[in-house]
């Protein structure tokens, strides 16, 4: 019988106040170069195909692969310079379960791949990790995994994800840099949890608002709910809204991808998209969608590419 | 009539033949922001859909994004660090036309977008140029899909003109450079500026021209079609300025993994993560399918150096789909 593992209790910006708890999230950093973290599938982050959106996924990736980032770069910090996410399968059971890894700390850029799981009812974490290690490693343990367990009940392949942070110094995350060392917690479960029960879906409660579906504008306000360690809106939650943009450009689809290159951050906001129809096919189509810090002149934050699929059934 | 634009000879490898200048393309620098690229589409660079081939259109993209990145990171020079190419339309008929526009130039990083153009028979800088300014969207100068009046527009490029004969839209593409120390390129800096030729058209090309299939001609090798492996060697015909292998070469490699997984399909979508420079070859892909869609399939393919240890060169994933008709 393994042992239990220690939890405790993750750092958050603003006490009870902070949207990444609101998923309740459990994360670990397993090795160095290691993290794996994993969050119930509510209702509250499905999109219209009943399975977790890719958006919430985006987020959910950002938060864990920063933890082996941030080992490796220690005394730095980093900023998350791009994000991709492609679906294998639909994330309908859960928990999500997300497993990082750092392929290249490099002097400018730090790499981490990822693979996202259904995990279908284990919410152990023993037995998730065990579950994982027990699975075939391939090159940088990216490529060759096979989706899908072939046992009844086994984990699904739901995505997979590659992840570039810029290096930064540690001085733009302030007193947050010095007082967080990820290492500190390495072995242990790490809890972001609000207690109780969250209320609305995630969108709701991070503000996205429609302003043009035909044209993919949507909004976000920068509020602190949303504001991360260096003080800009949070690189997920701008994930969610690109995927918000794309969807409501083409309703009836789901986005299963996303493809994200971040380049400057919010000043005064909201944070506003735009999308652009590059292909439509017969079960997909294919977005470009740009994000504006709309109170700033529309200076570029973000470009993205977004493939949404009919959803099954 | 207008007068005629000095053809200038891009002063890069001597007379030596490689893989970028066997491609025969025209490169126009519009102003510092902005540049222009037009190839002919011949049949050694069509994909087995008959249209152009997404892993010589990625080349394309690093090619010409390279002129207003260099002009921009001056004196630094740039390493691609990563590449997304997306198609919109199939580029069948030709010339392959880039239009390419810096996003932003950092200090860290360098980000250009280029609109993907069948030029349909065009072929001159001032036609095109009249063309694409035409095109509601596309004629920005101010920022990336930003329009004249001003207005948050939401209409890009349309793909497909109003006219027969129009540029047709064929994809987007998105790239981001690494900028490094001048002297890691060597004396090449000296040789290629871009602002010098502002103004001119540069153009590489060869007598006679190469006519065999791009494959061939980068001597790649299928290793084992059901896992995706392909080679190509460490040859000077595939090196770039900085000695590595080029870019956009294993672009190419990449779509011919994807392909070999997925016979019958072909690869109108690639992103590609520059992981680090080959040191000895050759250099070697693997893949695996991450999903089979109805009308389209999804591959991830790393590329190694399989003599250096099996080093991970670069990170990429593919979509394919059915070809045409």
């Amino acid at each position: 019988m393994a042992e239990p593992l220690e939890v405790v209790d993750g750092v958050a910006l603003i006490e009870g106040y902070d949207f990444v708890a609101d998923l309740h999230v459990l994360s670990i950093l397993d090795t160095v170069e290691r993290g794996v973290l994993w969050a119930p599938v509510t209702d509250g982050v499905r999109s219209a195909a009943g399975a977790a959106s890719v958006g919430v996924l985006a987020l959910l990736y950002d938060v864990i692969a920063s933890a082996p980032a941030l080992a490796a770069v220690r005394p730095d910090w980093t900023a998350t310079q791009s994000l991709a996410l492609h679906a294998t399968d639909w994330l309908v059971e859960g928990p999500a379960v997300v497993d990082a890894s750092v392929v290249r700390a490099g002097k400018k850029v730090v790499v981490v791949t990822a693979e996202v799981w259904d995990a279908r009812g284990i919410d152990d974490p023993v037995e998730l990790l065990g579950t994982f290690d027990a699975l075939p490693d391939g090159v940088a343990g990216t490529a060759t995994r096979r989706p899908g367990g072939d046992a009844p009940g086994d984990p699904v392949l739901v995505a997979r994800g590659l992840l570039t942070f810029a290096r930064l110094p540690g001085s733009a995350a302030g007193r947050f840099a010095e007082s967080h060392d990820p290492k500190d917690t390495l072995g242990k479960v790490q809890r972001r949890w609000t207690s109780g029960e969250v209320d609305g879906t995630v969108w709701d409660r991070i503000g996205v608002r429609e302003v043009d579906g035909a044209g993919g504008v949507v909004e976000l306000p920068l509020i602190p709910y949303i504001t991360n360690s260096i003080g800009t809106i949070n690189g997920g939650a701008l994930a969610m809204m690109i995927e918000r943009g794309a969807e409501v450009m083409r309703p009836g689809l789901v986005a299963t991808d996303l493809s994200i290159q971040y380049l400057s951050q919010l000043k005064v906001g909201p944070a506003r998209t735009r999308g652009t129809v590059s292909r439509d096919a017969r079960d997909h189509s294919v977005v470009a969608i740009e994000v504006l810090d709309h109170g700033n002149d529309d200076h570029v934050l973000a470009l993205a590419t977004v493939t949404l699929q009919t959803p099954p059934g | 009539m207008r007068e005629p634009l000095k053809v200038v000879d891009a002063p890069l490898y001597g007379e030596r033949r490689d893989y970028v200048g066997d491609l025969d393309a025209s490169q126009f620098l519009v102003t510092r922001d902005r540049a222009l690229l037009w190839a002919p589409l011949t049949d050694g660079i069509r994909s087995a859909a008959g249209a152009v081939s997404v892993g010589v259109l990625a080349t394309f993209v690093d090619v010409i994004t390279s002129m207003p990145t260099i002009v921009a990171a001056k004196p630094d020079w740039t390493a691609t660090q990563s590449l997304a190419v997306h198609a919109a339309d199939w580029l069948v008929e030709g010339p392959v036309v880039l239009d390419a526009r810096l996003v932003r130039a950092g200090k860290k990083v360098v980000v250009v977008r280029a609109d993907l153009w069948d030029g349909r028979g065009l072929h001159d800088v001032h036609d095109l140029l009249e063309a694409f300014d035409a095109t509601p969207g596309a004629a920005d100068e101010d920022g990336v899909g930003a329009r004249s009046d001003g207005s948050a527009g939401s209409e890009g490029p349309v793909p497909g003109g109003g006219r027969a004969g129009d540029p047709v839209l064929a994809g987007r593409a998105l790239i981001t450079f690494a900028r490094i120390p001048r002297a890691a390129a060597g004396d090449f800096p000296s040789r290629y500026d871009p602002e010098s030729w502002m103004g001119s058209i540069v153009r590489r090309t060869f007598d006679p021209p190469a006519t065999d299939a791009v494959r061939e001609r980068i001597g790649l090798q299928v290793v084992d079609g059901r896992e995706g492996v392909v080679e190509v060697a460490s040859v000077p015909y595939v090196t770039n300025s900085i000695g590595t292998i080029n870019g956009g070469v294993l672009a190419v490699m990449v779509e011919h993994a994807a392909e070999a997984l997925r016979p019958g399909l072909v690869a109108t979508d690639l992103s590609i993560q520059y992981l680090s420079q080959m040191k000895v070859g050759p250099a070697r892909t693997r893949a695996t399918v991450s999903r089979d869609a109805g009308d389209h399939s999804v591959v991830t393919v790393e590329v190694v150096d399989h003599g250096g240890d099996d080093q991970l060169l670069a990170l990429a994933t593919v979509t394919l789909q059915p070809p045409p008709g």
